[in-house]
């Protein structure tokens, strides 16, 4: 038995980052690939210039948000596979307001902030329908979320090659760009837009206030710990189930949004980048903690912009940050695992 | 003999399943077809016998379970609050355990000493699955002592058991379930044991009926 301490903690999570890496380094070796090469050019592809953090940030803001959501799901014990979907919805729900509004004499501004709401409503509703699939319909929320993501997916082609389709004739690049003064304002030269940064930055300070020092996020905690006991505890679990969907779609619909104002100015076929299903294993990463969420988020955004320039420099598929990233959470989850059968409870 | 419909029995009485026929008043309301929670709101409390499947949340500590059942106002975590709270219900009802213990790491007894602490005050009737099995000696006088302290105050309680001489002692009137039968109250101070494990294993329910008949 080892004596439970910070520091034993702090050992057992740099024995699985070191493991993660040494797995991945022997992947990189099997393929033929120079580890070390491939390692330092992810870090200089991530920071070495301004330019490339700015590209960090740009990533990293929609997975802050989405992970920031998935937090709150995960606190009432939810699985929202459907993450995806909602940011999805998101993108569709802001295009669809900033479309209904390009003619209208409404000052810029405010055409903006209602289309990221309306981007927010359609996250957090879409959210809604896993959620009430789930209470009233019994379907477990992995598979309703899952079923959606689809459904997400082929409304967003749909619309793109039909009812929003570019003039003549539709194209996989998307819709038609807003005009410039539709887009969320950015840093010169830079495709990073300070307003995005905010915004993803109060949601997660929100959310890690709401779970760590709020009654509401007690009973969320509850709930997803063991219902049944909530329940007989007079928590109403099924409503605090539904709000936390709720939550986590309108964060997700937040992201979706700021794809479509800030990043592309369009809708495009894969508006959620897979964030959705990136920020599944950030949340899982950070184990409740939302704390966390941002600097964990940040490394992994890191890790996606780093890999970018891999194909170039040495011929290697940028999948490489995805293997990297799966292979954290696996094995810091394992050796979680590990911690707990060796590690005395204090 | 548990299978027999008691354990039924007494979540319907709570709410928590809705009855086949027939209506429940607390306090003169009917709540007929009301979940739990309206119960609970009216001083109806279920105590079940799987503390750490139904009663208690593993993973949370003992002040967080104080602070989820005294539902406080506001938004934000009084934490000086808590600690209080914790410090006042681990004292009184004698746990072994420091306000922040996982409950999970507590024994059972001090796990249903915990139950116990967290039932709301004003009370009018408690249910109990089981109020003592599996514990110690200690704990199962100490939590029939607190017990019949809310018994003084004016709540009701029923109870389920299999432990026949726990339930002769503790109780005023038992029913006996039976085959999709239930007996008449019978006065706990006049049944034996004996008569009890007869009755439970189905014997003596003609004589019993019939006894009931004469004057």
């Amino acid at each position: 038995m080892i004596k439970n301490s910070r520091w034993v903690n702090l050992g057992f999570q740099l024995a699985a980052l070191i493991l993660a890496l040494s797995f991945t380094t022997l992947i990189l070796l099997a393929a033929g690939a120079p580890p070390f090469e491939a390692y330092k050019n992810i870090i200089l592809g991530s920071v070495s210039s301004f330019k490339k953090f700015s590209d960090v940030l740009v990533a990293w803001v929609p997975l802050l948000l989405a992970s920031a959501g998935l937090v709150i799901t995960f606190s009432a014990g939810l699985w929202n596979i459907g993450m995806e979907g909602q940011i999805t919805l998101g993108a569709i729900g802001t295009t669809w307001a900033i479309r209904l509004m390009l003619e209208s004499t409404l000052p810029p501004g405010l055409i903006i902030l209602l289309s990221i709401l309306a981007g927010m409503l359609f996250g957090a509703l879409w959210a809604a329908l896993a959620g009430a699939l789930k209470t009233f319909g019994g379907v477990n929320e992995i598979f309703g979320g899952l079923g959606l993501n689809f459904v997400a997916t082929a409304l967003t082609i749909w619309l793109i090659f039909g009812p929003w389709k570019r003039p003549g004739v539709g194209s996989m690049s998307g819709t038609v760009p807003f005009p410039d003064e539709l887009w969320l304002p950015m840093i010169p030269d830079l495709r990073l837009s300070p307003w995005a940064l905010v915004i993803a930055i109060v949601a997660v300070v929100i959310v890690t206030l709401m779970l760590q020092g709020t009654y509401f996020g007690l009973r969320l905690k509850a709930v997803g710990k063991n219902f049944r006991s909530a329940y007989l505890l007079g928590i109403p679990t099924w409503q605090y189930m539904m709000i936390s969907f709720l939550l986590c779609g309108a964060l997700a619909g937040a992201a979706g949004a700021i794809q479509v104002t800030a990043v592309y100015h369009r809708l495009i076929p894969s508006i959620s980048s897979g964030y959705g299903f990136l920020g599944l294993l950030v949340a899982m990463l950070v184990n409740y903690q939302a704390a966390w969420v941002a600097p964990v988020a940040l490394f992994f955004a890191a890790l996606n912009i780093g890999s970018i320039q891999l194909p170039i420099v040495l011929k290697l598929d940028s999948s490489l940050s995805g293997v990297l990233q799966g292979m954290l959470v696996l094995f810091v989850l394992r050796v979680e695992g590990v911690r707990q059968r060796l590690v005395r409870r204090a | 003999m548990e299978g027999s419909g008691q354990g039924r029995f007494l979540r319907t009485c709570a709410g928590m399943i809705r009855p086949i026929a027939g209506h429940i008043l607390v306090n003169g309301q009917n709540l007929t077809g009301r979940e739990y929670h309206a119960f609970k709101r009216r001083g109806v409390e279920f105590l079940p016998a799987s503390r750490m499947e139904e009663g208690l949340v593993p993973g949370l500590t003992l002040t967080e379970h104080f602070v989820l059942a005294e539902k406080p106002k506001g938004i934000f975590i009084d934490r000086e609050y808590g600690r209080n709270l914790a410090d006042e219900r681990i004292r009184s009802f004698n746990i072994k355990g420091k306000p922040a213990s996982p409950v999970e790491s507590l024994s059972g007894g001090n796990q249903q000493r915990a139950l116990l602490s967290l039932l709301n005050d004003p009370l009018s009737l408690v249910l109990i699955e089981h109020p003592t099995r599996g514990l110690d000696i200690e704990s199962v006088i100490y939590i029939w002592g607190k017990l019949k302290e809310r018994c003084k105050q004016g709540a009701a309680i029923i109870f389920i058991s299999s432990d026949l001489e726990e339930i002769l002692q503790y109780s005023d009137r038992v029913l006996v379930f039976f085959s999709g039968k239930v007996s008449q109250p019978l006065d706990s101070s006049m049944t034996t044991v004996e008569q009890l494990g007869q009755l439970i294993g189905g014997k003596g329910w003609p004589e019993m009926k019939a006894a009931e008949g004469s004057p």
